[in-house]
């Protein structure tokens, strides 16, 4: 009886762990939901417009993860692409849906170029993956920065004074997106009721398209040969898979979706901060992951629509709500913040924690039988 | 020596759907820049030739069937539109004559100034290359500040930029 009680207990703990993220998250936002004074209308439309503007961003963190390479921090490099392909063509003003589909094909050779420098890098870097990415972003960023802030306008003609800096080259900080702002949302906006929800039909084909593409390349043999990559490189070598090669791959199309990601992004955004527009893209794309219940090893499509729609409920409500309890929406500012950090450092201490705890149980296994395993250390 | 052929053969192929992927994307990015190319149009209902031909009082113009200006004698509005072949209309309000034009834009030019006064008179050209002031590439130090607002044959001045 009371081993049947010590197995429930634990198992209840055992759930209470795999879940602390999503119930932290949900309690928070239940917390602050009343507190912020918003209609339910509001929120909906908010959490609409938001799944489109920031889910593409967040599955294209997916195959990475099932490369066995972690949370690709490096994604900031499929955006800078994308940044560099909307600066080229605000300055040629091309408008509308056009003006995306040429910013997303000039960004593919870079992305492509970035994603196989960011992938060789990664592979000399096996095991330290995340922190490997995250530097390399800012190591890129510098190339950016020099790229836009001096050679554009210099070397790389920039026809358009709108962009230009007064001094001839290099691009304003801020830049209006005007010609492309919500090109794609309203390709298509379905209005939904009397009091009418706004539904960008164009931007959820386009991430539902991603969708199926994700779930039709785990089924190809490029998919499972990164999924056993993923589960063991050792393994994956012996049965003659190119591991290497299959990394990299994951890495460039992970890129190549941040590319495209950071578009639609800005797209929504309607305006573009040239030299940090990207400098938070992964952070908020992989804080939504891990609030969707991601670990570092396993993701599945539900983890990103979930963590994009907690992380940002949070996001909304708690402003408002920092603001009605403490009178200063500051307070709900940095409260965004430290979620957004926090979530990440969270879910890899958890991380870590559940390697140890579960390497602990198999020396356990081995010591002292089956039996010892299946009750499981208390770690 | 078959194995090598069959190696040399899928190498070509690989080599040549790359190349038509290239081509593909280089083409794609062609067509998006020509049909999504923006220009601005300035609907002009101003005198023009000195007098010669006087400006209408009273029309209503649509560019590509968007939302049509009511313009009076004297007055300019603006249409943005993407792509370089449009259809303006013209509709006179006390008669109610109407008429109807296919204009094309050159590529590269940003901002065009269409004279309804001569498209309604049939006279080309109708439509001319607008520099505006804020946009005028520097000139040389001599140039003289002659032009306090820029018409289509203006000397663009050496202005500095306001925004930052």
């Amino acid at each position: 009886m009371t081993g049947i009680k010590t197995k429930g207990t634990q198992s209840i703990g055992r759930f209470f762990l795999d879940n602390a993220v999503i119930i932290i998250f949900l309690t928070l936002t239940v917390a602050a939901t009343p507190f912020s004074g918003l209609s339910i209308h509001y929120i909906v439309q908010e959490m609409i417009t938001r799944i489109g503007r920031n889910s593409f961003l967040v599955l294209a963190l997916l195959l990475p993860i099932f490369a066995g390479m972690g949370l690709n921090f490096g994604m900031t490099l499929g955006a800078m692409s994308g940044q560099i392909g909307l600066i080229l063509a605000i300055n040629w003003n091309i408008c509308g849906v056009e003006g995306l589909i040429f910013a997303a094909l000039l960004g593919t050779p870079i992305s492509i170029l970035m994603g196989w420098i960011c992938g060789t890098v990664l592979n000399k870097a096996k095991g330290r993956e995340m922190v490997t990415g995250y530097i390399l972003a800012f190591f890129i960023n510098g190339i950016y920065q020099l790229l836009v802030l001096y050679m554009m306008g210099a070397i790389i003609p920039i026809s358009s004074p709108a962009i230009l800096l007064s001094r001839g080259y290099g691009i304003r900080n801020t830049l209006n997106l005007e010609g492309v702002r919500q090109s794609l949302d309203n390709l298509f906006m379905l209005k939904v009721g009397a009091n009418p929800y706004l539904l960008p039909i164009a931007t959820f084909i386009v991430i539902a398209v991603l969708c199926i593409f994700i779930e039709w390349f785990k089924r190809t043999k490029l998919g499972q040969d990164m999924r056993a990559v993923g589960n063991d490189m050792a393994v994956a070598e012996a049965s003659g898979i190119p591991v290497d090669r299959t990394r990299i791959l994951a890495i460039i199309i992970s890129t190549v979706l941040a590319c495209f990601g950071q578009i639609i992004f800005l797209q929504n955004m309607g305006n573009m901060a040239t030299y940090n527009a990207h400098d938070q893209t992964s952070f908020f794309a992989i804080a939504a992951i891990l609030v969707g219940g991601a670990s570092v090893k396993k993701a599945a499509l539900p983890n990103v629509f979930i963590g994009v729609i907690l992380l940002h409920l949070l996001f909304v409500v708690a402003p408002r709500a920092g603001q009605n309890l403490f009178g200063s929406a500051m307070i709900g500012e940095y409260f965004r913040q430290f979620i957004g950090y926090g979530v990440i450092a969270l879910s890899l201490v958890l991380y870590a924690w559940r390697a140890r705890a579960d390497a602990h149980r198999a020396r356990e296994g081995l010591r002292g039988g089956a039996a010892a395993a299946e009750t499981g250390s208390p770690i | 020596m078959n194995g090598n052929k069959s190696k040399m053969s899928e190498k070509l192929g690989r080599l040549l759907v790359r190349s038509l992927l290239v081509l593909a994307l280089i083409g794609v990015l062609v067509l998006s820049f020509l049909a999504g190319k923006g220009h601005t149009i300035l609907v002009d209902n101003k005198d023009v030739s000195g007098g010669s031909i006087s400006a209408i009082d009273g029309i209503l113009v649509s560019v590509d069937g968007k939302e049509e200006l009511e313009l009076y004698s004297g007055d300019r509005d603006m249409q943005k539109v993407k792509g370089q072949s449009h259809v303006v209309k013209v509709e006179i309000i006390n008669d109610g004559t109407k008429f109807e034009k296919r204009i094309a834009l050159p590529l590269m030019t940003e901002m065009m100034l269409l004279s309804i006064p001569k498209l309604v008179a049939g006279i080309e050209p109708c439509i001319e290359t607008f520099v505006p002031l804020d946009v005028a590439p520097p000139a040389d130090e001599s140039v003289g500040n002659t032009n306090s607002f820029t018409s289509p044959d203006a000397v663009p001045e050496a202005m500095p930029l306001s925004i930052q």
